[in-house]
């Protein structure tokens, strides 16, 4: 099994929000998506955006249509070692569906990973 | 018999915790906010090598601030709760005390959400915070 996992990793103020690279099927401008209203991840993680350039991630879901999701801003590729990946609490997640894990690494901000299969447009 | 408490102390009031409860008391703990959890468990703290929720109780307060996002406390109590782990964040913490078990009463003095008994401690009435009970309430799923 690999040991890292790849995360596109979405810059925000005070956090950062990420989704399994392996699940991002597109990404495309928004000034280019036709599609169906596109999920803002901001706001689902109650995260201030950055700003600067807004993207559709296409998102691949079991069984289902890829979920379109709106991102503003940096967007980055980063390899994150699994035992890195804290799984949310139990007593969270009841709450909190859509984040499966938080990553804390000094001299960084936290880092919320997403769950495409969780987060329901 | 005997009960073992763990006083703390949040904004102005003084509580008790059971000390069998108490893993561990760290100081000052950086957390990260989880939007849309409730607002008794805004967030997470990494402790031992995994992410533990955090369980703020001043909500349960009458007109108790909760925890804002940046802000942290002085000390934080790490408990067990059946089976899950928790960070309660607070301004103080005093040592372990041994009572007498009928020094707890039902609670006439104090008012805390899920503090049924309170007892005296040095003449401050001090609600015992039912751990168990808060659980079961913020995360029915996850309680034995």
């Amino acid at each position: 099994m690999n040991d890292e996992l790849a995360l596109m990793v979405v810059h925000a103020r005070n956090v950062d929000f990420a989704v399994a690279a392996a699940r991002v099927q597109e990404v495309v401008p928004v000034d280019r998506w036709a599609g169906e209203p596109a999920i803002d991840l901001a706001q689902l993680v109650g995260v201030e955006p950055e700003g600067g350039a807004v993207r559709i991630l296409l998102l691949a879901r079991a069984g289902r249509e890829p979920l379109a999701a709106l991102v503003s801003g940096d967007v980055t590729l980063r390899h994150i070692a699994r035992d890195h990946l804290l799984p949310l609490p139990a007593p969270l997640a009841a709450h909190v569906r859509w984040i499966s894990h938080v990553v804390v690494s000094d001299g960084q901000q936290p880092l919320l990973v997403l769950d495409a299969e969780r987060v329901v447009a | 018999m005997s009960i073992s408490i763990v006083p703390a102390k949040l904004h102005d009031v003084w509580l008790v915790v059971p000390a069998g409860a108490v893993q561990e008391i760290l100081g000052e703990q950086a957390w990260v906010p989880i939007a849309g959890a409730p607002a008794e468990m805004p967030g997470v703290i990494v402790w031992r090598g995994r992410a533990v929720a955090v369980l703020d109780m001043a909500p349960l307060m009458s007109g108790g601030a909760p925890l804002a996002v940046g802000e942290r406390r002085r000390r934080t109590i790490v408990v067990g709760v059946d089976g899950a782990t928790f960070a309660l964040p607070v301004d103080a913490v005093r040592e372990v005390q041994e009572l007498p078990d009928d020094a707890q009463r039902p609670a006439q003095l104090t008012r805390l959400r899920h503090a049924t008994m309170e007892l005296e401690l040095d003449g401050v009435p001090m609600p015992v915070v039912d751990l168990a009970d808060v659980v079961r309430v913020l995360a029915p799923a996850t309680a034995a």
